[in-house]
């Protein structure tokens, strides 16, 4: 198992081109994750996340022979990604200030504000979970996308670019665009 | 550098996304400018309340989703497997037209041949009576000829 984990992506992807299904199964092991998170907080819903999930490896399966290794995998793979979360987008009509938040499972997407300590903070802090879950969900969808490849997984604003094959310039507008709204909505409560 | 330079990289300062020595220029003015340090220091505030928390997804959720995948991945390839015995889609596409003009151009051919008949059928006693007509000579004197008779 171990020596699986040594196994680099790009002959993981030769060897699933060539009908190698192990080798697949391999790459969904190592990504699943970042996909799911990814999916799940451009959503904020677990049912839709699972399904993104899913046609988002399908996909990479019928495309995987499209890799050329100009960029490294993991790019490659966040923009596969993006194109899927989109499209999940179009085809849903994903209504951004309705009822988004709930799953059919009832797991909502929490949003966690660190410390937070007295009663009247702890009560304080949860409206501001509200508001900042509808507020991070409400952006239009360049700008979350921006803002939680930034924010949340930490991504370099060049890597989020050629990941949305956009300019840095773009990128950037987006995220202070982002960061502005939600300041507001922060203000608002305050 | 200005506050208004300083204000609108305070988001990259914030991300540590600007270069080395934009990073140390923006670092000195805040050294002196307060106004611009309670700027950051709002941003900072806001910005590190926000921290997504993971949904607890399990192991089996996983293994439910690699499943399906799978399952999928399988219906692609029996797709496949059929297909590649005709190699190239646009090639099976192509055939298929040809076939297509091939046999309405037969149709064609068949009822301009049974129109061809059906007139021939008709006009029977005339056309055995034809080769009387195929001089030509005769049929310009005609009218001479009918007036010495």
């Amino acid at each position: 198992m171990n020596k699986d984990r040594d196994i680099p992506d790009e002959q993981l992807i030769e060897r699933s081109c060539c009908g190698d299904r192990a080798s697949f199964n391999l790459l969904f092991e190592r990504y699943r994750k970042m996909v799911f998170s990814l999916a799940y907080n451009l959503t904020g819903n677990i049912s839709d996340a699972e399904d993104i999930t899913q046609d988002t490896f399908v996909n990479l399966y019928k495309n995987l022979h499209k890799f050329r290794g100009e960029s490294s995998f993991k790019t490659w793979f966040y923009r596969i990604v993006i194109n899927q979360v989109r499209s999940y987008h179009r085809k849903r009509r994903f209504m951004l200030f309705t009822s988004i938040l709930t799953s059919k499972e009832g797991k909502e997407m929490e949003i966690e504000i660190t410390d937070n300590k007295t009663p009247e903070e702890e009560l304080h802090n949860r409206e501001l979970q509200k508001i900042l879950k509808h507020a991070i969900l409400a952006l239009p969808l360049k700008q979350r996308e921006v803002f939680i490849m930034k924010h949340i997984k930490g991504l370099k604003i060049k890597e989020i670019a050629h990941i949305l094959n956009s300019s840095e310039g773009t990128v950037k507008a987006n995220l202070f665009k982002a960061v502005r709204n939600l300041q507001s909505k922060i203000k608002e409560l305050q | 550098m200005n506050c208004r330079n300083v204000k609108d990289r305070l988001i990259l300062y914030y991300y540590k996304e600007l270069e080395g020595k934009e990073q140390e220029s923006i670092e000195e003015h805040l050294s002196t400018c307060t106004e611009c340090q309670r700027t950051l220091n709002i941003l900072k505030e806001d910005l590190d309340r926000i921290n997504i928390i993971e949904p607890d997804i399990q192991q089996e959720d996983y293994q439910r989703i690699g499943f399906a995948i799978n399952q999928e991945i399988d219906k692609l390839s029996q797709k496949k497997g059929f297909l590649s015995g005709l190699r190239i889609r646009p090639l099976y596409i192509a055939v298929s037209m040809l076939l297509i003009l091939a046999v309405s151009y037969g149709l064609f051919k068949g009822y301009e041949r049974h129109k061809e008949e059906s007139f021939i059928s008709e006009n029977y006693e005339l056309l055995i009576n034809l080769d009387m007509f195929e001089n030509l000579e005769l049929l310009e004197h005609l009218d001479e000829i009918q007036e010495t008779s």
